[in-house]
Order: C-alpha cells, then structure tokens, then sequence
C-alpha cells in the first residue's frame, strides 16, 4: 500500500517513548529520597552522638514511643536522658513520625530494619555488602548514604563499600 | 466493495472506561514509590479495580464492540493481521483488530492481577514476594501500555485512519452495518460519576485506619542543645 515516511517514524517513536519517559521520570521523581522533617537540634545533639540521628518518619509513632519509653535498655546501651529532653525529643519523634503502615514495625520490634518500607528500599542490596566490615550493621545508615548525617538518602549519594 | 463512512464503533462507556483506566494506571504508576502519596496510589488502585470490574460487566452487557466475543481472535488471526502489516496492505477491522485485542485482553488480565496483588500486599495478606510481585505485573502492564500505544500509532499510520481520535469520538471508518446503533450515554456520565465521587468521598475511607500524617511547617521544633546523656 504505502511506506513509512522516515519522519513518521520518528514521531510514532516519540509518541511512544515521549510519555513512557515522562511516566518513569515521574515516579523516580515521587521516590521521596530526603526524609522530611525539619531538624531538631536537641534531637540531634542526644541521637546523633553515638549513631545516626534517624529520621523521625522512618517510624511509627508507636514506635518510637516503644524506644523513648526504655531508654536505659537502649539496644543494649543506657541511653537515659533527663526528663526534659526526653519529653521534647518523644514530642518531635512522635510529631514527625510515619503515618503509613508500612513504617509500622510489629509490635515486638522498635527496629526501623525492619519496616516493610526497610525491607522494601534496601531489597536490591546485595547480602555480601550487608557483610562488609564498612558496613558492620544495617543500622549504619551513613555507611552506604553518604548524606545521612544531612537526611539526605538520595540514590545518588548511595556508596556501597566493597 | 460497500461504501465506507464515519461510522460509531465505539460507545460512551467504553471510551470513559478507557481513560478513565489510563489516567488511573499513569497516575498509580507515578505514585508507586512514594510513602507520602500512598493513599492517592491506593485510591487508584481501588479505582482500577473498579473500572476493570464494570469492563468484564460491559464485555458482555456492551454494545457490539465492546463485547469480548467481538474481539476473541486465535493466535492464527493475530499471526495474519501483522503479516498484513508489514506487507503494509493492512486488513481493516471496524473494532479491535486482532492484535490489538490480544493487547487489550492483557492490559485487563494484567490490571485485575496488579491491583489484586497490590490489595493484599497493603493489607499485609503476603510476604515479600507479594510485594515484588505487584511490581513486576505493574511493569508488564506497562511495557503492554508502551506495545498497545506503539501499535495503534503504527496502525493508524497505515489505515490512514486517526485512531486515537476514534477512542476520543467513537468514530471509525466502516459500512453502516458494522456501526452500533446506541451510544449509551447514561451509563457512560453514570460510570465518571461514580469515579468522580470515589475520588471525592474515597479517600477518608481508604486511608481512615491510619493516624493523619504530621504537618510539616509550623515551627518551634528549636529546642535548646547540649544536654548530655546521663
């Protein structure tokens, strides 16, 4: 009947293509990489000397008030803090804390590793790497995150040691 | 040959059904990684759920069209239509054509699948493989979306005939035997009605066993610093 015109082609392609990219931006784009919550700097003088200052919405408010509430049985540590601080620190961790089910830990953890949005984000991270001595433990976010510190767990600033 | 003209092929419920499953499906897709866009991806789900359940409903109740044994063709019918594609004398169809028919079996049997499986993996009904599950189906039903797009472009390059206008109008090129006679409006304004009032009224229910999500914004998070631990 009749041929393509090249140019044709080229617009078919674009049609196609032109919105399938678009989508797949998108929902790159809507992957929250940094984990808002405005910074609390009691919060992270108390939480960020030993490890980490996690960020409030990797947990249910649940949650964290399970961790504030046994302080002095901190991961085998006294982490006990002076009622004051603790009162503003559960306030700000609860205020901020994950409202989805899926930061939800089952009620006989407070572990934010195990999350099913945990479980979820880090499924593609090989098992060696967990293993790394650079690693040592799921809980040092900073190991791989290089922005961590910041609340920054954008993919870009993902270093995997080897 | 009999005379060809602009006649309706497709009615109001299936073209409504149509976008109303494409916009549901781009906007699930985009809201998929993102915890705090999660009830909107649930929202759609439920939605896609709901159209796809009133398409099985209208595959047999619609019009002629619109019918699922209108467009149940064999892999023999699939394998000649291509064929007449590529020797670019394509065969013409008043309705589906057979490939596109095998798409649009797909993208239904894929969209019932992703959102079954997105159902139960919300509510916790699985483990992992659940999860991944769901995306793998949303990513095939997405590679399907990219094929049946390619294919109608292609198509309507090659019948001259604007087919993505044809889903906009109902309209295609044909004998006034193979047209339909009613467009079914009701039905189509009452299906975006009920839509639009899930979209509206939905999302309280859907997202009603959770705590609100905190207010970012109004300050005072600056308390004094340096307190040791004991």
């Amino acid at each position: 009947m009749h041929n393509i015109p090249r140019r044709r082609t080229f617009a078919i392609a674009a049609w196609a293509i032109g919105p399938l990219a678009a989508i797949l931006v998108a929902h790159q784009a809507m992957a929250e990489s940094r984990i808002a919550a405005p910074p609390n700097a009691r919060w992270s003088a108390e939480c960020g000397t030993c490890h980490v200052a996690y960020p409030a919405p990797l947990l249910s408010a649940q949650g964290w008030h399970r961790i504030m509430s046994q302080l002095d049985r901190h991961f085998g540590t006294d982490a006990s803090l002076e009622p004051a601080a603790a009162a503003e620190i559960g306030a700000y961790l609860e205020r901020y804390s994950g409202s989805s089910r899926r930061t939800a830990a089952s009620p006989d953890s407070m572990r934010i590793t195990e999350t099913a949005w945990f479980v979820h984000e880090h499924g593609e991270v090989p098992s060696a790497a967990w293993r790394s001595p650079a690693v040592k433990s799921a809980a040092n976010c900073a190991a791989c995150h290089t922005g961590a510190e910041k609340g920054d767990f954008r993919e870009r600033g993902i270093r995997i040691p080897r | 040959m009999t005379k060809k003209s602009r006649i309706l092929v497709w009615d109001v419920p299936t073209r409504a059904f149509h976008w109303l499953l494409a916009l549901s499906f781009t906007g699930a897709f985009v809201t998929a990684e993102s915890e705090r866009y999660r009830d909107v991806h649930v929202l759609l789900g439920y939605t896609l759920l709901g159209l796809l359940a009133f398409r099985l409903v209208w595959g047999f109740a619609g019009t002629r069209h619109a019918r699922f044994a209108s467009f149940a063709y064999g892999p023999r019918s699939v394998l000649t239509y291509v064929k007449s594609l590529l020797a670019r004398s394509p065969q013409h169809y008043p309705g589906h054509n057979p490939a596109g028919s095998w798409a649009i079996h797909g993208l239904l049997a894929l969209g019932v699948l992703a959102a079954a499986s997105g159902y139960a993996t919300y509510n916790d009904m699985g483990g992992h493989w659940l999860e991944e599950a769901h995306e793998g189906l949303a990513n095939a039903m997405l590679g399907l979306v990219v094929v049946h797009v390619a294919g109608v472009l292609v198509s309507s390059i090659l019948h001259r005939e604007n087919l993505v206008r044809s889903m906009l109008d109902g309209l295609k090129s044909g004998s006034e035997a193979e047209g339909i006679g009613r467009r079914h409006r009701l039905v189509g304004a009452a299906l975006v009605a009920a839509v639009a009032a899930f979209w509206i009224a939905g999302p309280q229910r859907v997202t009603a066993a959770w705590s609100p999500p905190a207010q970012p914004g109004a300050a005072n998070e600056q308390g004094a610093a340096g307190q040791r631990h004991d």
